[in-house]
């Protein structure tokens, strides 16, 4: 136990006064002649037992309550088991999740506007010597100041400044922030404040479906460092996000295929709508069959296709980002894909063209001539199946490639191993092609997931080792996959069936009926549809989330990228490698944005909140303390005497009120047992006495 | 100023005596208090003062209707007073005949008086000390009584009998009880039982036994000596005279409180003890009270602020009793 103010323990001193006055200064008595004495004396020796506990009782509880008023006035305080060092500086680092879930409301607000709050109480704990590091992160980290500062009129200027995003959280490249930030200071005294709703998703890893049941701390003087805690969420929360929509091939027309996920919400349709971009014009209405748990799919007819995009919204619950997908449309929303084979309308060239423009895929099939000057201007090019290209023709692939064009490359039948080993595929690093293999009599080759959590396999069998349909392979395109390269689908474990190279995918099969039966299958369709889309639009998702940047081939001009309220994203044309490429700055908000090329509209794309970020589930608070050196780390929720506990739990707790709580309970008390007795039993009658 | 009996006034209740104060009613009620009679240092005026205050109060004049009871007429025979011509009579027939009146009592009373140390105590809050208030009313019973032309003796006494008077019914007979009354201070300590028990054997004659004390003995004691009266026919009339002091124990600060009687000390914190003192002390003075109830004794609890009348109307209740 410390004192503020330790001079007053001289006050202790006083509780001698009562003591000198009961026994040194009494009064003397006064002496009273009185008729007879026979009543005092036999009531005083009846009383007289009483009348000194009781005089002793007083002089005690007068003796406490003097002590407690002294020790109240010197302000004790309970020190916490790790507080500070007085008298020496703190640095003071404060960790706010900003990430998309921090826009959930409660009934204070949003958990971004709690978080303002704390900060704002945190900044009045602050002494003239302390300083202060806000670090707001969600993907990654974003210092409000490149280092700590102690200007409180400029820390709450940025404390004001602070809001959520959109993107997903990754509460582990914060945390490694603030322990190099922590680690480069050089005060006694460190404190780390982590104000967020610690969402359970933003602990896993990039491609790890679940988080982990504890935390691994990043290295940092966690051993010197205070930490404290501020869970914003007070528990995990229902809530249903829209994770797709995205214009689907429908009978009647056009469709919008919505896909919504439930995270523990009660089971039951939910309204969807979908309304046109610009223009809020409805397009059609639909429900949800939502589970209570996991993903429900939905189409709903659209009057019409929308010139350049929509959006599907469902009625807001604890999130409201994510009850809005954005999705691009039309022309302009549609992937430009090149289609450069040989001979009649293959199966592949049909299933790409089925759907369109609903698909969202616009197949032009070209010849060798036409492919170079087309190339510049395409979103994706699918190659199947040549025996080789000629030389103009493979420097404009290649010039394509080099500048982040997207290839879909089909190795088949034709194929001269000796070409494209030592052209596209030595550009490419991706491995050695062999020759056609056929299966032995009898015996057939089925197409098998490899890699887990691929866009482009996304509604196909989830676990590596299944089969994607029941179709049998008998013929098949050997190939060695270098190092660098990822193997998406296969025949067995020697034999890779689709390979990602960087943009370009490489399919190791002939697609045609003599091979296999895959192009007459279910699987054939949706697994070319996605593999170009999401080489087409250059990112692992149908829309972009927010963080990524837009990227696609562009030719020289002027190009201007804006959202659907006009505001401009900033752009550069990047040379690289003979080509040029349109890169967006970061997208951080989401909504429909339009490229437009000298004022053209040339397309236009959807940004949308990742689906991660809509599962509320908090990490458990244990894990986290268990996570921090043990006695090291406080648990503060944000009420209004966030301060005061702060301090508390900084400096110790202080007791004066408890102490001057017991000096007026002793007084009572006192005064109390000074009124003992008054109200004495009545006497014996004299008879029996 | 003619024999009076106390027909008229033995039939008055208190509250017609109260009804009664008019002007000079509340003067004479004036008289009645301990605080003006402590003022008046002779005993034989406080005696008047007291009774005649009393008597005001009860009536309009002091002596309205303190007659005798009318027997019958007998002729006039020179030397009579002439008052007591019936002039009516006289009117009417011519002839001259004088009221004669049945003389009503032939009561003997007693005045006990305790003269014990503790008799000596006075409270600052008291007009005078209970000794003072025995005395004087004492002189004043002796006073209306001597005006009934009762017989009025007075015994004075401590731990011992310390002078008795006999009973006489003549009017100089007040001069000597007055002086017995204010001859001797408080002293020793009491012991009324065996005070008593020789005063019933010395008083032969049946009577009326008027005690005045504070009764601060044991009471069995103080009981038995009062049932040796009843048992010699007497009537006794118990003047239980405390202080207000002795009745409230308004002290506060630590004392040390000496016995008058005994010297013995005893210090306390009187605060603690008072509510257990008094309760002690009305226990002890009801004691006293059922006791006498039982032994057909009246029995008068008077502290020295009590107006004297309280007293005198106990005695004339009492008187009415004995007619």
């Amino acid at each position: 136990m410390n004192f503020l103010n330790p001079l007053f323990l001289f006050g202790l001193l006083a509780a001698a006064i009562p003591i000198v006055i009961h026994l040194f200064t009494r009064k003397r008595p006064r002496e009273v002649r009185f008729s007879s004495l026979e009543f005092l004396s036999e009531v005083n020796a009846s009383e007289i037992r009483r009348i000194q506990l009781k005089q002793w009782l007083l002089l005690l509880l007068r003796t406490l309550a003097v002590i407690a008023l002294a020790l109240a006035m010197s302000r004790p305080v309970l020190r916490a088991s790790a507080g500070p060092r007085q008298g020496t500086a703190t640095t003071v680092v404060v960790l706010v999740d900003r990430s998309g879930s921090m826009g959930a409301t409660t009934p204070a607000g949003s958990l971004i506007q709690e978080a303002r709050r704390t900060i704002e109480s945190l900044l009045a704990t602050l002494g003239p010597a302390d300083e202060m590091l806000i670090v707001p992160y969600d993907e990654g980290p974003r210092p409000l100041s490149p280092r700590p500062l102690s200007d409180l009129p400029r820390l709450r200027a940025a404390v004001q400044s602070l809001e959520a995003g959109a993107r997903r959280t990754e509460h582990r490249q914060g945390l490694a922030f603030a322990a190099r930030a922590l680690a480069e200071s050089r005060s006694l005294n460190r404190e780390l404040f982590w104000i967020s709703d610690f969402q359970s998703a933003g602990f896993a890893a990039e491609d790890a479906e679940t988080p982990p049941a504890s935390l691994a701390l990043p290295a940092g003087p966690w051993d010197r460092v205070r930490t404290y805690l501020v869970p914003l969420a007070t528990g995990s929360r229902p809530n249903v996000a829209l994770v797709d929509a995205a214009l689907a091939p429908a009978e009647g027309g056009a469709a919008l295929s919505v896909t919504g996920r439930a995270h523990d919400v009660t089971p039951g349709d939910l309204a969807v709508a979908a309304k046109e971009i610009p223009g809020d014009v409805e397009l059609g209405r639909g429900f949800l069959a939502m589970p209570g748990r996991g993903e429900a799919t939905a189409l709903l007819p659209l009057g019409r296709i929308p010139d350049l995009g929509g959006e599907a919204t469902i009625p807001d619950d604890a999130l409201a980002l994510d009850n809005r997908r954005v999705f691009a449309a039309g022309r302009a929303g549609t992937l430009r894909v090149l289609l450069r084979e040989e001979g009649g309308p293959s199966p592949l060239r049909i299933a790409l063209e089925t759907g369109a423009p609903a698909s969202g895929i616009a197949l032009e099939a070209l010849d060798a001539g036409a492919l170079p000057a087309r190339i510049a201007d395409a979103d994706a090019v699918v190659i199947h199946d040549l025996e080789r290209l000629g030389p103009t023709e493979l420097q404009a692939v290649l010039d394509y490639h080099r500048g982040g064009g997207a290839l879909l490359v089909v190795l088949g039948r034709r194929a001269d191993p000796a070409f494209w080993n030592g052209s596209l595929l030595a550009d490419l690093g991706a491995g050695r092609l062999g020759d056609l293999e056929q299966a032995a009599p009898g015996a057939t080759w089925r197409l098998r997931r490899r890699a887990a959590g691929h866009p482009a396999l996304a509604g196909f069998p989830p676990r590596p080792g299944e089969a994607l349909s029941t179709a049998r392979f008998v013929t098949l395109r050997r190939m060695t996959s270098a190092p660098g390269t990822r193997t998406l689908l296969e025949f067995d474990r020697d034999r890779p069936a689709l390979i990602e190279a960087g943009r370009t995918f490489l399919f190791l099969a002939p697609l045609d009926t003599e091979a296999s039966d895959f192009p007459v299958s279910g699987a054939f369709l949706p697994l070319f549809h996605q593999t170009v889309k999401v080489l087409g639009r250059g990112t692992a998702a149908p829309s972009l989330i927010p963080g990524e940047r837009y990227g696609a081939p562009a030719g020289t001009g002027t190009w201007r990228i804006e959202d659907s309220g006009g505001r401009e994203v900033a752009v550069e044309l990047v040379a690289s490698e003979g080509a040029t490429r349109l890169l967006s700055a970061p997208l951080e908000r989401p909504g429909l944005y339009r490229v437009l090329q000298g004022g053209q509209l040339r397309a236009s794309f959807a940004v949308n909140p990742d689906p991660r970020e809509s599962d509320l589930t908090v990490f458990p608070e244990a894990a986290l303390i268990r996570a921090f050196p043990p006695g090291r780390t406080t648990v503060l929720m944000p009420r209004a005497d966030l301060a005061k506990r702060v301090r508390e739990a900084r400096y110790g707790q202080e007791l004066w009120a408890w102490f001057l709580i017991l000096a007026l309970a002793l007084l009572v008390a006192e005064t109390v047992i000074g009124r003992w007795g008054l109200a004495g039993a009545p006497a014996a009658s004299p008879s029996q006495a | 100023m003619s024999p009076s009996g106390p027909r008229s006034a033995s039939g008055a209740q208190p509250d017609r005596g109260a009804a009664g104060s008019r002007a000079g009613g509340a003067a004479g009620r004036e008289m009645l208090n301990p605080e003006v009679v402590a003022r008046l240092s002779h005993l034989d005026v406080r005696a008047r003062v007291i009774v005649e205050g009393f008597i005001a109060g009860m009536h309009r004049s002091p002596f309205h209707g303190f007659s005798v009871e009318f027997a019958e007429h007998r002729p006039y025979m020179p030397g009579d007073p002439l008052k007591n011509l019936d002039w009516k009579v006289w009117a009417r027939t011519d002839r001259l005949l004088v009221k004669q009146y049945t003389e009503e009592t032939n009561l003997r009373c007693h005045l006990l008086l305790d003269l014990s140390g503790s008799m000596g105590f006075r409270s600052p809050r008291a007009p005078m000390s209970k000794i003072d208030y025995a005395r004087s009313l004492s002189a004043a019973l002796a006073y209306l009584m001597l005006q009934q032309q009762d017989a009025v003796g007075t015994l004075l006494f401590a731990d011992r009998p310390l002078r008795f008077v006999p009973a006489r019914a003549v009017r100089s007979h007040l001069d000597v009880i007055l002086r017995t009354l204010g001859e001797l201070e408080p002293q020793g300590r009491t012991k009324l039982g065996p005070a008593l028990h020789e005063l019933a054997e010395r008083i032969k004659r049946r009577g009326l036994v008027i005690l005045c004390s504070d009764l601060m003995d044991a009471p069995a004691e103080v009981l038995l000596g009062l049932q040796h009266f009843r048992h010699r026919g007497h009537e006794v009339v118990v003047f239980h005279i405390l202080d207000p002091d002795e009745v409230e124990f308004p002290y506060s600060d630590t004392s040390t409180f000496v016995d008058m009687e005994s010297g013995e000390r005893l210090t306390t914190e009187p605060w603690e003890i008072a509510r257990r003192y008094r309760a002690r002390l009305e226990a002890w003075t009801e004691h006293y009270r059922r006791a006498c109830r039982e032994n057909r004794i009246d029995y008068v609890r008077l502290d020295t602020r009590t107006p004297f009348d309280q007293a005198l109307l106990a005695y004339l209740e009492k008187r009415t009793r004995l007619q």
